[in-house]
Protein backbone atom coordinates (compact mmCIF):
# COMPACT_ATOMS: atom_id res chain seq x y z
CA UNK A 1 0.00 0.00 0.00
CA UNK A 2 1.30 3.10 -0.80
CA UNK A 3 2.24 5.84 2.20
CA UNK A 4 0.16 9.06 2.44
CA UNK A 5 1.41 11.98 2.04
CA UNK A 6 0.62 14.80 4.25
CA UNK A 7 -1.52 18.11 3.05
CA UNK A 8 -1.25 19.95 6.17
CA UNK A 9 -1.25 19.90 10.35
CA UNK A 10 -4.47 17.34 10.24
CA UNK A 11 -4.40 15.81 6.65
CA UNK A 12 -2.93 12.99 4.46
CA UNK A 13 -3.61 12.10 1.10
CA UNK A 14 -3.14 8.65 -1.32
CA UNK A 15 -3.12 9.92 -4.82
CA UNK A 16 -5.69 8.59 -6.97
CA UNK A 17 -2.76 7.37 -9.58
CA UNK A 18 -1.58 5.09 -6.25
CA UNK A 19 -3.44 2.52 -7.94
CA UNK A 20 -4.69 1.77 -11.33
CA UNK A 21 -8.04 1.33 -9.94
CA UNK A 22 -8.16 4.45 -8.02
CA UNK A 23 -10.73 7.04 -9.69
CA UNK A 24 -10.36 9.50 -7.01
CA UNK A 25 -7.73 10.21 -3.95
CA UNK A 26 -8.19 8.79 -0.52
CA UNK A 27 -7.79 11.01 2.31
CA UNK A 28 -7.55 10.69 6.06
CA UNK A 29 -8.15 13.08 8.61
CA UNK A 30 -5.67 12.42 11.29
CA UNK A 31 -2.72 13.91 13.79
CA UNK A 32 0.54 12.03 13.34
CA UNK A 33 -0.02 9.96 16.80
CA UNK A 34 -3.17 8.85 15.00
CA UNK A 35 -2.49 8.08 11.86
CA UNK A 36 -0.14 5.21 13.47
CA UNK A 37 -2.25 3.82 14.72
CA UNK A 38 -4.80 3.95 11.40
CA UNK A 39 -1.34 2.20 9.65
CA UNK A 40 -1.61 -0.54 12.16
CA UNK A 41 -4.25 -2.32 10.32
CA UNK A 42 -5.84 -2.18 6.69
CA UNK A 43 -8.40 0.75 6.57
CA UNK A 44 -6.66 2.63 4.50
CA UNK A 45 -6.05 -0.17 2.14
CA UNK A 46 -9.81 -0.33 2.26
CA UNK A 47 -10.53 3.31 2.20
CA UNK A 48 -8.69 2.78 -1.65
CA UNK A 49 -10.80 0.06 -2.24
CA UNK A 50 -13.92 2.38 -1.89
CA UNK A 51 -11.81 4.98 -4.42
CA UNK A 52 -12.53 2.65 -6.82
CA UNK A 53 -16.22 2.75 -6.53
CA UNK A 54 -18.29 4.00 -10.09
CA UNK A 55 -19.10 7.36 -9.78
CA UNK A 56 -17.14 8.70 -6.67
CA UNK A 57 -16.90 12.22 -6.76
CA UNK A 58 -13.95 14.02 -4.91
CA UNK A 59 -12.27 11.94 -2.57
CA UNK A 60 -12.54 8.36 -0.40
CA UNK A 61 -12.70 10.13 2.95
CA UNK A 62 -11.82 9.23 6.31
CA UNK A 63 -12.21 10.84 10.01
CA UNK A 64 -9.44 9.77 12.81
CA UNK A 65 -11.76 7.39 14.06
CA UNK A 66 -10.88 4.97 11.23
CA UNK A 67 -10.88 1.47 11.70
CA UNK A 68 -11.05 -1.45 9.60
CA UNK A 69 -14.22 -3.22 8.69
CA UNK A 70 -15.89 -5.08 6.18
CA UNK A 71 -15.28 -3.63 2.69
CA UNK A 72 -15.72 -0.61 4.00
CA UNK A 73 -13.97 1.14 6.55
CA UNK A 74 -15.52 2.34 9.95
CA UNK A 75 -15.23 5.66 9.66
CA UNK A 76 -15.33 6.85 5.98
CA UNK A 77 -17.35 8.63 3.51
CA UNK A 78 -18.22 8.33 -0.17
CA UNK A 79 -20.40 10.47 -2.14
CA UNK A 80 -21.50 9.08 -5.62
CA UNK A 81 -22.88 11.11 -8.22
CA UNK A 82 -26.60 10.89 -7.88
CA UNK A 83 -28.33 9.33 -9.56
CA UNK A 84 -25.56 7.74 -12.18
CA UNK A 85 -23.31 6.85 -9.41
CA UNK A 86 -23.69 3.54 -7.56
CA UNK A 87 -25.20 2.94 -3.89
CA UNK A 88 -23.50 0.40 -2.04
CA UNK A 89 -25.28 -1.29 1.11
CA UNK A 90 -21.46 -2.26 2.97
CA UNK A 91 -21.17 1.67 2.20
CA UNK A 92 -23.65 2.35 4.94
CA UNK A 93 -23.28 -0.86 7.04
CA UNK A 94 -24.58 -4.11 8.76
CA UNK A 95 -26.33 -1.63 11.48
CA UNK A 96 -28.57 0.93 9.61
CA UNK A 97 -28.75 4.13 11.09
CA UNK A 98 -26.50 3.07 14.35
CA UNK A 99 -26.81 6.55 15.71
CA UNK A 100 -26.51 8.60 18.74
CA UNK A 101 -29.40 10.43 21.09
CA UNK A 102 -28.57 12.62 23.52
CA UNK A 103 -31.57 13.49 26.72
CA UNK A 104 -31.19 16.39 28.53
CA UNK A 105 -32.41 16.19 31.85
CA UNK A 106 -33.95 19.08 34.39
CA UNK A 107 -31.51 18.34 37.17
CA UNK A 108 -27.97 18.38 38.38
CA UNK A 109 -25.35 15.86 39.61
CA UNK A 110 -25.33 16.93 43.18
CA UNK A 111 -29.85 17.37 42.67
CA UNK A 112 -29.89 13.35 41.58
CA UNK A 113 -27.26 12.60 44.53
CA UNK A 114 -27.81 9.40 46.20
CA UNK A 115 -30.39 8.73 43.57
CA UNK A 116 -27.45 8.14 40.99
CA UNK A 117 -27.00 3.89 41.13
CA UNK A 118 -31.22 4.09 41.79
CA UNK A 119 -31.49 5.87 38.40
CA UNK A 120 -29.15 3.48 36.72
CA UNK A 121 -30.76 0.07 37.80
CA UNK A 122 -34.03 1.39 36.95
CA UNK A 123 -32.40 2.13 33.46
CA UNK A 124 -31.32 -1.30 32.85
CA UNK A 125 -34.87 -2.52 34.34
CA UNK A 126 -37.03 -0.80 31.40
CA UNK A 127 -35.21 -0.69 28.53
CA UNK A 128 -33.61 -4.34 27.42
CA UNK A 129 -29.93 -5.02 26.67
CA UNK A 130 -28.41 -7.58 25.11
CA UNK A 131 -28.30 -9.78 21.80
CA UNK A 132 -31.80 -11.12 20.70
CA UNK A 133 -34.89 -9.96 22.00
CA UNK A 134 -37.20 -8.80 24.26
CA UNK A 135 -38.84 -5.99 23.65
CA UNK A 136 -41.87 -4.61 24.96
CA UNK A 137 -43.56 -3.82 22.30
CA UNK A 138 -45.21 -5.73 19.78
CA UNK A 139 -46.07 -4.21 16.60
CA UNK A 140 -48.82 -5.88 13.93
CA UNK A 141 -47.94 -5.55 10.44
CA UNK A 142 -49.65 -2.34 10.09
CA UNK A 143 -48.07 -0.49 12.95
CA UNK A 144 -44.82 -1.80 12.05
CA UNK A 145 -45.44 -0.35 8.22
CA UNK A 146 -46.11 3.21 9.68
CA UNK A 147 -42.67 2.99 11.95
CA UNK A 148 -40.70 1.92 8.45
CA UNK A 149 -42.49 4.60 6.50
CA UNK A 150 -42.92 7.75 9.02
CA UNK A 151 -40.58 6.87 11.87
CA UNK A 152 -40.77 7.93 15.49
CA UNK A 153 -43.78 10.32 14.56
CA UNK A 154 -45.61 6.76 14.04
CA UNK A 155 -45.32 6.17 17.97
CA UNK A 156 -46.26 9.42 19.04
CA UNK A 157 -49.43 9.33 17.36
CA UNK A 158 -50.11 5.77 17.13
CA UNK A 159 -48.87 4.98 20.94
CA UNK A 160 -48.35 7.96 22.75
CA UNK A 161 -44.59 6.96 23.19
CA UNK A 162 -42.28 10.32 23.17
CA UNK A 163 -43.43 13.91 21.93
CA UNK A 164 -43.19 15.77 19.37
CA UNK A 165 -40.72 17.71 20.59
CA UNK A 166 -38.69 14.72 20.53
CA UNK A 167 -38.99 14.27 16.44
CA UNK A 168 -38.45 17.84 15.89
CA UNK A 169 -34.88 17.18 17.39
CA UNK A 170 -34.45 14.33 15.64
CA UNK A 171 -32.07 14.20 12.15
CA UNK A 172 -34.01 14.75 9.39
CA UNK A 173 -37.07 14.30 11.64
CA UNK A 174 -36.59 10.78 12.25
CA UNK A 175 -37.43 9.65 8.62
CA UNK A 176 -35.99 9.51 4.84
CA UNK A 177 -38.06 10.45 1.73
CA UNK A 178 -38.76 7.50 -0.23
CA UNK A 179 -38.63 5.01 2.76
CA UNK A 180 -41.24 2.12 1.71
CA UNK A 181 -41.76 -0.64 4.41
CA UNK A 182 -42.41 -3.19 0.68
CA UNK A 183 -39.13 -3.40 -0.09
CA UNK A 184 -38.20 -4.46 3.92
CA UNK A 185 -38.13 -8.39 3.40
CA UNK A 186 -40.17 -10.59 5.60
CA UNK A 187 -37.41 -11.98 7.27
CA UNK A 188 -35.98 -8.61 8.02
CA UNK A 189 -39.55 -7.68 9.82
CA UNK A 190 -39.03 -10.91 11.47
CA UNK A 191 -35.61 -10.24 13.12
CA UNK A 192 -37.07 -6.61 14.00
CA UNK A 193 -40.59 -7.16 14.94
CA UNK A 194 -40.22 -6.96 18.65
CA UNK A 195 -36.77 -5.60 19.14
CA UNK A 196 -37.90 -1.92 19.29
CA UNK A 197 -37.06 -0.01 22.40
CA UNK A 198 -33.70 -2.52 22.76
CA UNK A 199 -30.50 -1.66 23.01
CA UNK A 200 -28.38 -4.75 21.44
CA UNK A 201 -25.35 -5.87 22.47
CA UNK A 202 -22.15 -4.96 20.97
CA UNK A 203 -20.56 -1.57 21.66
CA UNK A 204 -24.14 -0.08 22.20
CA UNK A 205 -24.86 0.97 25.29
CA UNK A 206 -26.80 3.80 27.65
CA UNK A 207 -24.98 5.99 29.53
CA UNK A 208 -25.49 8.79 32.61
CA UNK A 209 -23.24 11.73 32.35
CA UNK A 210 -22.61 14.99 33.97
CA UNK A 211 -21.69 18.03 31.64
CA UNK A 212 -18.09 18.43 33.04
CA UNK A 213 -16.96 21.30 30.85
CA UNK A 214 -18.45 24.08 28.71
CA UNK A 215 -16.36 24.89 25.33
CA UNK A 216 -18.80 27.40 23.78
CA UNK A 217 -21.18 28.87 26.37
CA UNK A 218 -23.65 30.04 23.49
CA UNK A 219 -24.27 27.20 21.61
CA UNK A 220 -24.00 25.31 24.86
CA UNK A 221 -27.36 27.34 25.82
CA UNK A 222 -28.73 27.29 22.35
CA UNK A 223 -28.66 23.32 22.96
CA UNK A 224 -30.06 23.82 26.87
CA UNK A 225 -26.86 22.14 28.18
CA UNK A 226 -24.89 23.66 31.36
CA UNK A 227 -21.87 22.84 33.98
CA UNK A 228 -23.34 19.86 35.93
CA UNK A 229 -26.68 18.91 34.85
CA UNK A 230 -27.53 15.42 34.20
CA UNK A 231 -27.67 13.94 30.79
CA UNK A 232 -27.95 10.25 29.04
CA UNK A 233 -26.57 9.47 26.14
CA UNK A 234 -28.31 6.55 23.65
CA UNK A 235 -26.09 4.35 21.46
CA UNK A 236 -28.27 1.81 19.36
CA UNK A 237 -29.25 1.41 15.47
CA UNK A 238 -32.02 -1.13 13.53
CA UNK A 239 -30.98 -4.23 15.31
CA UNK A 240 -31.78 -7.42 13.61
CA UNK A 241 -33.86 -5.38 11.13
CA UNK A 242 -30.96 -3.22 9.56
CA UNK A 243 -28.67 -5.95 9.60
CA UNK A 244 -31.09 -7.87 7.43
CA UNK A 245 -31.67 -5.02 5.21
CA UNK A 246 -27.97 -4.74 4.55
CA UNK A 247 -27.45 -8.70 4.17
CA UNK A 248 -30.48 -9.02 1.59
CA UNK A 249 -29.23 -6.17 -0.51
CA UNK A 250 -25.62 -7.42 -0.45
CA UNK A 251 -26.61 -10.87 -1.66
CA UNK A 252 -28.73 -9.19 -4.48
CA UNK A 253 -26.34 -6.32 -5.74
CA UNK A 254 -23.34 -9.55 -5.87
CA UNK A 255 -25.52 -10.96 -7.90
CA UNK A 256 -25.96 -8.46 -10.60
CA UNK A 257 -22.14 -7.18 -10.90
CA UNK A 258 -21.45 -8.56 -13.99
CA UNK A 259 -24.97 -7.24 -15.46
CA UNK A 260 -24.01 -3.29 -14.16
CA UNK A 261 -19.93 -4.10 -15.08
CA UNK A 262 -18.89 -3.20 -12.00
CA UNK A 263 -15.57 -4.78 -10.89
CA UNK A 264 -14.72 -4.77 -7.04
CA UNK A 265 -11.72 -5.37 -5.50
CA UNK A 266 -13.83 -6.58 -2.73
CA UNK A 267 -17.00 -8.47 -2.99
CA UNK A 268 -18.23 -6.90 0.68
CA UNK A 269 -18.17 -3.51 -1.68
CA UNK A 270 -21.08 -4.95 -3.81
CA UNK A 271 -23.17 -2.25 -4.91
CA UNK A 272 -25.75 -1.35 -8.07
CA UNK A 273 -26.11 2.08 -9.79
CA UNK A 274 -28.64 4.18 -8.17
CA UNK A 275 -31.17 4.54 -10.87
CA UNK A 276 -31.36 0.23 -11.10
CA UNK A 277 -34.03 -1.34 -9.55
CA UNK A 278 -31.47 -2.78 -7.37
CA UNK A 279 -30.03 0.90 -6.34
CA UNK A 280 -33.84 2.31 -5.67
CA UNK A 281 -35.54 -0.92 -3.87
CA UNK A 282 -32.11 -0.77 -1.55
CA UNK A 283 -32.80 3.31 -0.92
CA UNK A 284 -36.27 2.51 0.20
CA UNK A 285 -34.90 -0.24 1.99
CA UNK A 286 -32.75 1.11 3.95
CA UNK A 287 -34.82 4.78 4.58
CA UNK A 288 -37.45 2.51 6.08
CA UNK A 289 -34.73 0.66 8.14
CA UNK A 290 -33.20 3.91 8.95
CA UNK A 291 -36.97 5.08 10.45
CA UNK A 292 -36.97 1.92 12.76
CA UNK A 293 -33.78 2.82 14.19
CA UNK A 294 -34.97 6.27 15.07
CA UNK A 295 -37.93 4.79 16.08
CA UNK A 296 -36.08 2.16 18.20
CA UNK A 297 -34.25 5.01 19.75
CA UNK A 298 -37.20 7.38 20.51
CA UNK A 299 -39.25 4.52 22.55
CA UNK A 300 -35.60 3.88 24.32
CA UNK A 301 -35.18 7.26 25.70
CA UNK A 302 -39.58 6.40 26.37
CA UNK A 303 -37.86 3.92 28.98
CA UNK A 304 -35.41 6.32 30.02
CA UNK A 305 -38.05 8.81 30.92
CA UNK A 306 -40.26 6.23 32.81
CA UNK A 307 -37.34 5.24 34.86
CA UNK A 308 -36.40 8.99 35.90
CA UNK A 309 -40.13 8.97 36.64
CA UNK A 310 -39.62 6.18 39.15
CA UNK A 311 -36.01 6.84 40.51
CA UNK A 312 -36.03 10.61 40.60
CA UNK A 313 -40.28 12.13 40.02
CA UNK A 314 -42.58 12.81 37.41
CA UNK A 315 -41.78 16.07 37.06
CA UNK A 316 -38.12 15.19 36.24
CA UNK A 317 -39.44 12.80 33.52
CA UNK A 318 -41.34 15.48 31.72
CA UNK A 319 -38.65 17.82 31.55
CA UNK A 320 -36.27 15.45 30.26
CA UNK A 321 -35.45 16.72 26.54
CA UNK A 322 -34.35 14.99 23.49
CA UNK A 323 -30.93 17.58 22.79
CA UNK A 324 -30.90 15.63 19.14
CA UNK A 325 -30.22 12.61 17.62
CA UNK A 326 -28.01 11.72 14.82
CA UNK A 327 -27.51 8.90 12.35
CA UNK A 328 -23.89 6.97 12.27
CA UNK A 329 -24.22 4.73 9.60
CA UNK A 330 -26.73 5.80 6.41
CA UNK A 331 -26.96 7.09 3.21
CA UNK A 332 -28.70 10.04 2.18
CA UNK A 333 -29.16 11.94 -1.51
CA UNK A 334 -27.59 16.07 -0.46
CA UNK A 335 -26.62 18.63 -2.52
CA UNK A 336 -23.35 19.41 -2.12
CA UNK A 337 -20.40 21.84 -4.09
CA UNK A 338 -23.87 22.47 -6.10
CA UNK A 339 -24.47 19.04 -7.56
CA UNK A 340 -26.80 15.98 -6.16
CA UNK A 341 -24.54 13.21 -4.40
CA UNK A 342 -25.39 10.39 -2.75
CA UNK A 343 -23.26 10.65 0.85
CA UNK A 344 -22.56 7.08 2.37
CA UNK A 345 -21.34 7.53 6.19
CA UNK A 346 -20.48 4.09 8.05
CA UNK A 347 -19.27 5.60 11.13
CA UNK A 348 -19.79 9.07 10.44
CA UNK A 349 -21.74 11.81 11.15
CA UNK A 350 -23.72 14.68 9.10
CA UNK A 351 -22.36 17.93 10.42
CA UNK A 352 -24.01 20.51 9.25
CA UNK A 353 -22.86 24.19 10.71
CA UNK A 354 -24.30 24.75 13.84
CA UNK A 355 -26.15 20.86 14.05
CA UNK A 356 -25.24 19.05 17.39
CA UNK A 357 -23.02 15.72 17.19
CA UNK A 358 -22.04 13.60 20.04
CA UNK A 359 -19.17 11.54 19.89
CA UNK A 360 -19.23 8.76 22.71
CA UNK A 361 -16.05 8.14 24.00
CA UNK A 362 -15.00 4.29 25.08
CA UNK A 363 -16.51 3.15 28.04
CA UNK A 364 -16.06 4.98 31.37
CA UNK A 365 -14.54 8.07 29.70
CA UNK A 366 -15.54 11.00 28.42
CA UNK A 367 -17.60 11.88 25.44
CA UNK A 368 -18.37 14.69 23.55
CA UNK A 369 -20.76 17.14 22.41
CA UNK A 370 -19.74 19.00 19.27
CA UNK A 371 -21.40 21.64 16.78
CA UNK A 372 -20.64 21.18 13.08
CA UNK A 373 -18.31 23.67 10.99
CA UNK A 374 -18.64 25.29 7.24
CA UNK A 375 -15.45 23.60 7.02
CA UNK A 376 -17.23 20.01 7.13
CA UNK A 377 -19.48 21.40 3.92
CA UNK A 378 -16.33 22.57 2.22
CA UNK A 379 -13.87 19.49 3.03
CA UNK A 380 -16.33 16.43 3.32
CA UNK A 381 -19.58 16.51 2.65
CA UNK A 382 -20.78 18.04 5.70
CA UNK A 383 -19.66 15.04 8.15
CA UNK A 384 -17.50 14.57 10.98
CA UNK A 385 -16.60 11.31 13.26
CA UNK A 386 -18.34 9.28 15.51
CA UNK A 387 -16.49 8.16 18.56
CA UNK A 388 -13.31 7.34 19.82
CA UNK A 389 -12.31 4.38 17.12
CA UNK A 390 -11.27 0.74 17.63
CA UNK A 391 -7.10 0.77 18.31
CA UNK A 392 -7.84 -3.25 19.18
CA UNK A 393 -9.84 -5.97 18.20
CA UNK A 394 -12.70 -7.60 20.28
CA UNK A 395 -10.66 -10.61 20.36
CA UNK A 396 -7.77 -8.76 21.32
CA UNK A 397 -9.22 -6.53 24.21
CA UNK A 398 -10.57 -9.64 25.69
CA UNK A 399 -7.24 -11.39 25.92
CA UNK A 400 -6.13 -8.28 27.89
CA UNK A 401 -8.59 -7.15 29.73
CA UNK A 402 -10.94 -9.39 32.43
CA UNK A 403 -14.82 -8.08 32.86
CA UNK A 404 -15.30 -8.35 36.29
CA UNK A 405 -12.06 -6.59 37.04
CA UNK A 406 -12.72 -3.78 34.76
CA UNK A 407 -16.43 -3.57 36.50
CA UNK A 408 -14.45 -3.13 39.34
CA UNK A 409 -12.40 -0.45 38.34
CA UNK A 410 -15.00 1.37 36.88
CA UNK A 411 -16.78 1.20 39.84
CA UNK A 412 -13.65 2.41 41.47
CA UNK A 413 -14.02 5.67 39.45
CA UNK A 414 -17.38 6.13 40.75
CA UNK A 415 -19.38 5.13 37.87
CA UNK A 416 -22.12 2.56 38.20
CA UNK A 417 -21.98 -0.79 35.67
CA UNK A 418 -24.87 -2.25 34.88
CA UNK A 419 -23.98 -5.40 32.13
CA UNK A 420 -25.88 -8.06 30.30
CA UNK A 421 -22.13 -9.66 30.14
CA UNK A 422 -18.53 -9.75 31.06
CA UNK A 423 -17.09 -10.75 28.28
CA UNK A 424 -18.77 -7.70 26.58
CA UNK A 425 -17.59 -5.39 28.93
CA UNK A 426 -13.71 -6.46 28.12
CA UNK A 427 -14.29 -6.59 24.10
CA UNK A 428 -15.24 -2.91 24.65
CA UNK A 429 -12.82 -1.97 27.79
CA UNK A 430 -11.30 2.13 26.78
CA UNK A 431 -8.15 0.68 26.36
CA UNK A 432 -9.83 -0.87 23.07
CA UNK A 433 -10.31 2.16 21.66
CA UNK A 434 -8.33 5.78 20.65
CA UNK A 435 -8.26 8.73 22.70
CA UNK A 436 -11.56 10.43 22.45
CA UNK A 437 -10.50 13.87 23.15
CA UNK A 438 -7.61 13.46 20.66
CA UNK A 439 -9.98 12.45 17.87
CA UNK A 440 -11.87 15.42 19.03
CA UNK A 441 -8.64 18.16 18.83
CA UNK A 442 -8.39 16.74 14.74
CA UNK A 443 -11.93 17.17 13.88
CA UNK A 444 -11.80 20.58 15.62
CA UNK A 445 -8.36 21.75 14.14
CA UNK A 446 -9.47 20.32 10.40
CA UNK A 447 -12.47 23.46 10.67
CA UNK A 448 -15.01 20.59 10.73
CA UNK A 449 -16.87 20.77 14.15
CA UNK A 450 -16.40 23.00 17.12
CA UNK A 451 -16.58 21.65 21.27
CA UNK A 452 -19.56 22.83 22.47
CA UNK A 453 -19.50 20.58 25.80
CA UNK A 454 -17.03 17.52 27.61
CA UNK A 455 -19.38 14.57 28.94
CA UNK A 456 -17.98 12.47 32.17
CA UNK A 457 -20.01 9.07 32.75
CA UNK A 458 -22.06 8.68 36.26
CA UNK A 459 -23.26 5.47 35.46
CA UNK A 460 -23.82 2.57 31.99
CA UNK A 461 -26.13 0.03 31.38
CA UNK A 462 -24.49 -2.47 28.83
CA UNK A 463 -25.59 -4.92 26.14
CA UNK B 1 -22.11 -18.41 -1.52
CA UNK B 2 -24.00 -21.44 -0.74
CA UNK B 3 -21.99 -22.16 2.94
CA UNK B 4 -22.81 -18.45 3.42
CA UNK B 5 -26.54 -18.27 3.16
CA UNK B 6 -26.57 -21.39 4.85
CA UNK B 7 -24.68 -20.00 8.09
CA UNK B 8 -26.82 -16.81 7.63
CA UNK B 9 -30.21 -19.41 8.17
CA UNK B 10 -28.63 -20.82 11.58
CA UNK B 11 -28.16 -16.90 12.39
CA UNK B 12 -31.68 -16.23 11.61
CA UNK B 13 -32.66 -19.17 13.70
CA UNK B 14 -30.65 -18.09 16.28
CA UNK B 15 -32.29 -14.88 16.28
CA UNK B 16 -35.71 -15.59 16.26
CA UNK B 17 -36.14 -18.98 17.44
CA UNK B 18 -33.29 -19.04 20.07
CA UNK B 19 -31.51 -21.95 18.79
CA UNK B 20 -28.24 -22.38 20.26
CA UNK B 21 -26.33 -24.75 17.27
CA UNK B 22 -23.84 -27.35 18.68
CA UNK B 23 -23.02 -29.73 15.89
CA UNK B 24 -23.50 -29.67 12.44
CA UNK B 25 -22.78 -32.06 9.02
CA UNK B 26 -22.63 -30.77 5.50
CA UNK B 27 -22.69 -32.51 2.57
CA UNK B 28 -22.16 -30.62 -1.13
CA UNK B 29 -23.17 -31.93 -4.04
CA UNK B 30 -23.66 -30.59 -7.37
CA UNK B 31 -24.83 -27.08 -6.90
CA UNK B 32 -26.32 -27.79 -3.67
CA UNK B 33 -25.72 -28.12 0.77
CA UNK B 34 -27.83 -30.34 2.78
CA UNK B 35 -27.27 -29.96 5.90
CA UNK B 36 -27.86 -31.24 9.42
CA UNK B 37 -27.42 -28.99 12.48
CA UNK B 38 -27.90 -30.13 16.23
CA UNK B 39 -28.28 -27.89 18.62
CA UNK B 40 -30.74 -26.66 21.89
CA UNK B 41 -33.01 -23.71 22.63
CA UNK B 42 -31.33 -20.58 24.57
CA UNK B 43 -29.32 -17.83 24.68
CA UNK B 44 -25.85 -18.63 22.54
CA UNK B 45 -22.89 -17.17 24.00
CA UNK B 46 -22.22 -15.44 20.61
CA UNK B 47 -25.23 -13.79 18.50
CA UNK B 48 -24.33 -14.03 14.51
CA UNK B 49 -25.73 -10.26 13.65
CA UNK B 50 -24.73 -11.14 9.65
CA UNK B 51 -22.49 -13.16 7.40
CA UNK B 52 -20.47 -11.08 5.17
CA UNK B 53 -18.92 -11.43 2.02
CA UNK B 54 -16.08 -9.67 3.27
CA UNK B 55 -12.83 -11.95 2.28
CA UNK B 56 -15.20 -14.78 1.41
CA UNK B 57 -13.08 -17.57 0.21
CA UNK B 58 -13.31 -21.58 -0.71
CA UNK B 59 -10.48 -23.47 -1.40
CA UNK B 60 -8.70 -26.99 -1.59
CA UNK B 61 -6.85 -28.55 0.55
CA UNK B 62 -5.85 -32.24 1.80
CA UNK B 63 -8.36 -33.82 2.74
CA UNK B 64 -11.65 -31.32 1.47
CA UNK B 65 -12.11 -27.98 1.38
CA UNK B 66 -11.61 -25.24 3.44
CA UNK B 67 -13.83 -22.14 3.79
CA UNK B 68 -13.21 -18.81 5.31
CA UNK B 69 -16.71 -16.85 6.30
CA UNK B 70 -16.39 -13.65 8.26
CA UNK B 71 -19.19 -13.13 10.24
CA UNK B 72 -20.27 -10.06 12.11
CA UNK B 73 -21.30 -10.95 16.14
Amino acid sequence: MSEPRRIDAVTWEIPADARADMRVPARVFADEEILEAILRDRSLEQLQNVATLPGIVGAALAMPDIHQGYGFPVGGIAATSYPDGVVSPGGVGYDINCGVRLLATPFSDGELGARREALVHEIARRVPTGAGRGGTLQLKDRELDRVLEQGPRALVRRHGIGTDDDVRHTESEGRIDGADPQAVSKRARERGRDQLGTVGSGNHFIEVQRVDEIHDAATAETFGLEAGQVVVLIHSGSRGLGHQVCTDFVRRMDARLREHRIELPDRQLSCAPIHSADGRAYLAAMAAAAAFAWSNRHAIAHGVRDAIARAVDGRAAAGTRTVYDVAHNVAKIEEHGGRSVCVHRKGATRAFPDQPVFIPGSMGTSSWVLAGEPGAMEKTFGTVCHGAGRRLSRTASRKLVDGATLRRELEQQGIVVRAASSKGLAEEAPLAYKEVDAVVRVVADAGLARRVARLRPLGVVKG
Amino acid sequence: MLLADWIEELAFLSETAGLYPRDARLEVGDGRLEGTVRGVTGDPPHVVKAVTYHRLALERRDPGWHATVVLDV
